[in-house]
């Protein structure tokens, strides 16, 4: 086709190249203007103050393009285009932009050709228009070759980064929305935003949509689209921190999100976007809102409280001194906050033990939970009160104590009174127990005697029994037997003269029993009435021993009673008295050997002073447990008595002591019993008087 | 010479069961004496008695030992008369469950009319 270039053609070509060059400045100036209303009409700045500078080099490069007529292979034409489209990639123009500047600059530089060549090169415009269309393209063409490999790469490269933006905004435990500026449309909502807002997050396409996103304000109204912090950054480039919002949640329920945004840039600082991440506080809300609570309730306690509150420091300064406690003291708070309670209430030097109290608080974290102690009001006067104490701790470490304290001083004051009463009533109360102990006493004493007298009523009843036992038995025989020797008589039947006899030795027998029982009842009786008599004479213990023990041995048949004594032994005795314990010491001996056997009678001489009389039997002796009771009155020693009163050891006994001499038993190892007694020669010697 | 019964005398003392005995012999009654308890005991047991005159206070073996061994042995057991000096007779007769009582001194018509009572109706004296 250029080889069709004619002459005049060419003369067109000329004149529109000088067209061009020359008028260069007005063509970029007026390009410029439509860029920016038609191409760019929402931004401000993409470097078309530049193009003012670079434009006249483009439209002089299309210039020589069209002087030279269409030769497509001539270098210097592409090089203003590749600079040109350099640039604006630099600016972050698209090619599409890019290769629409290039048409309106076309357009431009049509409309200058038209204006200044006139009609004259309306025969050649065919060619004109094809030169520089030509030359255009090829510029257009050379720039998006050159330039388009790059840029995609470059846009791959975006796009990875994107994608690990993405990726990472999903896993951010926050809630991310990224929109595109100046539409506001959502690009990115990430899964943690949905999960906040329990919902999927609509994909809203202008941010005058954003009224869609159900927030409140503190006071209530509902966050209008414009209010969002997104939208805030995006418009005004504001940089939102922290706002809490209060949401309305996809489920209905109510929450709290915290939510920053910033305004997104470009590498020239344009605003392309903007980006909110926000949080869900609603627990946090919710715990702070129970701690203020909680805080709230505390104070207004510490302030309304009737008793006196104080909290310390670890080094005993006031940090906590309720309403209380200023009408307590005297002093305002004011007036003692961060002082230390131990200078200016409880001074330590004249009260060391609050200190030391408080010390060990600090130190080992324990207290006494309740203290008293007397505090100085700020008018001087001491008053007693008293605390109840915690220690106050904070991560385990001792932060200081509190203490609530109430005004004893007046309880005290009655305390002290009713201490001294109470001293008193304790002194009449230990007299009355005193005096009580004694009624006591006396009652127990009483008991003891009615016990006494009780067992002394058994024992007298134990007595009578024994003693009507003792008396009609003898009487038994004695009757039986004198009735029936008078019923023999009666009847003729008495013939053996030996059974007459028997009868007769029978009833004197009893008679005699009769007649011993008789004078120890009498005996009893003195001796109950003091009024046992000794008559003393010069005796023959020896003498006397032998005839006592000849009587018995006649009274039985089955014990073989013997005697071992030297052949006379003088004393000064009551003869009756000795032969009534000779008596009933074998009398003893007799019945407590039921079975039989020996029983020896021994008299001798321990020293020259003392006779010494012995009874031996073998017989069943006495239970150790009775042995003590033995010489006691009405003691017998089984409920199987062998007979007798039971009082012939007691009776015994007295007419031993009233010689001045001793009885006691011994129990030998091989059974049965021995008794001994032991008498003063002559009365007085070794034994007590009368 | 046996047809009057057999009364077993039981007393520790000697007097009494003298006098019993030649009361109840001068009757016809054949008598066995023991002066206590296990003696009686044997002698129930060996020659069984018709009646039974026991004393309560007794060495060894009393009245009250003797009268609940002799409820428990085997073989027919006779009336047992208590005869005691005690004042509660009769409270003692019904503790043992004693036929009767005999309360000392007795007379000797005392005697003989309660042996008289239980002297076996099969034999007739002679």
């Amino acid at each position: 086709m250029s080889s069709l270039v004619t002459g005049q053609q060419q003369a067109v070509l000329e004149r529109a190249a000088g067209v061009l060059e020359a008028s260069a400045g007005d063509i970029v100036a007026s390009w410029v203007r439509r860029l920016q209303a038609e191409l760019y009409p929402q931004r401000r700045d993409l470097g078309l103050a530049e193009l003012r500078n670079d434009g006249p080099r483009l439209v002089c490069g299309v210039a020589e393009a069209v002087r030279s007529g269409p030769r497509q292979e001539d270098a210097r034409w592409p090089e203003p285009a590749r600079a040109h489209a350099r640039l604006r990639l630099a600016q972050r123009v698209d090619l599409d932009h890019l290769t629409r500047e290039f048409q309106m600059l076309r357009e431009e530089m049509w409309r200058a050709l038209a204006q200044r060549l006139g009609d004259a090169a309306a025969a050649d415009v065919f060619s004109l228009a094809e030169t520089m269309d030509a030359a255009l393209d090829v510029m257009a063409a050379v720039s998006v070759s050159t330039f388009g490999a790059e840029t995609q790469q470059m846009e791959r490269r975006l796009e990875a980064a994107r994608a690990h933006l993405e990726a990472v905004l999903q896993q951010m435990p926050s809630g991310v929305i990224i929109a595109q500026a100046p539409s506001g449309r959502v690009q990115l909502c990430n899964e943690q935003a949905g999960r906040i807002w329990r919902q999927p997050m609509p994909a809203l396409a202008s941010s005058d949509e954003y009224g869609v996103w159900e927030g409140y304000h503190a006071d209530g109204r509902r966050y209008r689209a414009e209010e969002w912090p997104l939208s805030r950054s995006m418009r005004s480039g504001e940089a939102v921190s922290r706002e809490e919002i209060r949401i309305r949640r996809g489920d209905g329920t109510w929450g709290w999100i915290e939510a920053s945004a910033v305004p997104l840039r470009d590498g020239r600082g344009h605003i392309t976007g903007a980006a909110m991440v926000f949080s869900d506080v609603s627990e946090r809300r919710q715990s702070e809102r129970a701690l203020r609570q909680a805080k709230e309730y505390a104070e207004r306690l510490i302030e309304d409280a009737n008793v006196m509150i104080v909290g310390l420091d670890t080094n005993g300064r006031i940090r906590v001194f309720n309403p209380a406690a200023e009408e307590l003291t005297g002093y305002s708070r004011a007036e003692v906050e961060g002082r230390s309670w131990f200078d200016l209430i409880v001074p330590r030097e004249r009260f060391p033990e609050a200190w030391e109290v408080f010390s060990r608080a600090v130190s080992e974290g324990t207290i006494p939970r309740t203290f008293d102690n007397p505090i100085l009001t700020k008018g001087g006067e001491q008053r007693y009160v008293l605390f109840r104490n915690s220690v106050m701790r904070a991560d385990g470490r001792v932060t200081g104590t509190i203490s609530f304290g109430i005004d004893i001083t007046a309880q005290r004051r009655v305390s002290a009174e009713r201490e001294r009463l109470l001293t008193e009533l304790r002194e009449v109360n230990e007299r009355l127990v005193m005096a009580t102990g004694h009624e006591q006493e006396l009652a127990a004493e009483a008991e003891r005697r009615a016990a006494d007298a009780e067992a002394a009523l058994r024992l007298r009843e134990e007595f009578l029994n024994v003693a009507a036992h003792e008396l009609k038995t003898p009487l038994t025989s004695l009757k039986g037997y004198a009735e029936l020797t008078m019923q023999r008589v009666e009847q003729g039947r008495l013939q053996d003269p030996e059974q007459l006899h028997h009868a007769l030795q029978t009833i004197d027998r009893q008679v005699s029993r009769l007649a011993s029982l008789v004078a120890q009842l009498l005996d009893i009786s003195r001796i109950e009435a003091g009024g046992l008599r000794l008559e003393l004479q010069r005796t023959d213990l020896v003498a006397l021993a032998r005839g006592t023990l000849e009587r018995m041995q006649a009274a039985t048949s089955r014990h073989a009673l013997s005697l071992r004594a030297p052949p006379s032994l003088e004393a000064t005795v009551d003869p009756l008295r000795v032969e009534e314990v000779l008596y009933n010491l074998l009398d003893n001996a007799i019945r407590y050997s039921p079975k039989g056997g020996p029983v020896e009678l021994e008299l001798s001489l321990p020293d020259p002073g003392t006779v010494r009389i012995a009874v031996r039997d073998h017989g069943i002796g006495v239970p150790p447990a009775q042995r003590q009771r033995l010489f006691g009155r009405f003691f017998q020693a089984s409920r199987r008595p062998a007979g007798g009163l039971g009082l012939g050891l007691y009776i015994s006994r007295r007419i031993v002591e009233l010689h001045g001499g001793r009885i006691w038993a011994e129990f030998p190892e091989d059974g049965g019993s021995l008794f001994v007694v032991t008498l003063p020669l002559r009365r007085g010697e070794g034994g007590e008087g009368s | 010479m046996t047809a009057a019964g057999r009364v077993l005398v039981v007393d520790d003392d000697e007097s009494i069961v003298d006098f019993v005995r030649e009361a109840l012999e001068d009757e016809g009654y054949e008598v066995l004496t023991a002066t206590e308890g296990a003696e009686a005991l044997n002698l129930a047991v060996a020659r069984p008695p018709d009646l039974i005159l026991l004393d309560m206070r007794m060495p060894i073996v009393d009245g009250w030992e003797f009268a609940d061994a002799y409820a428990r042995a085997p073989g027919p057991h006779a009336p047992v008369i208590v005869m005691t000096a005690a004042r509660d007779a009769a409270s003692i007769a019904t503790e043992i469950h004693a036929a009767g009582y005999l309360a000392k001194p007795f007379t000797l018509d005392d005697l003989l009319s309660l042996a008289e009572q239980y002297r076996p109706q099969a034999a007739p004296s002679s």
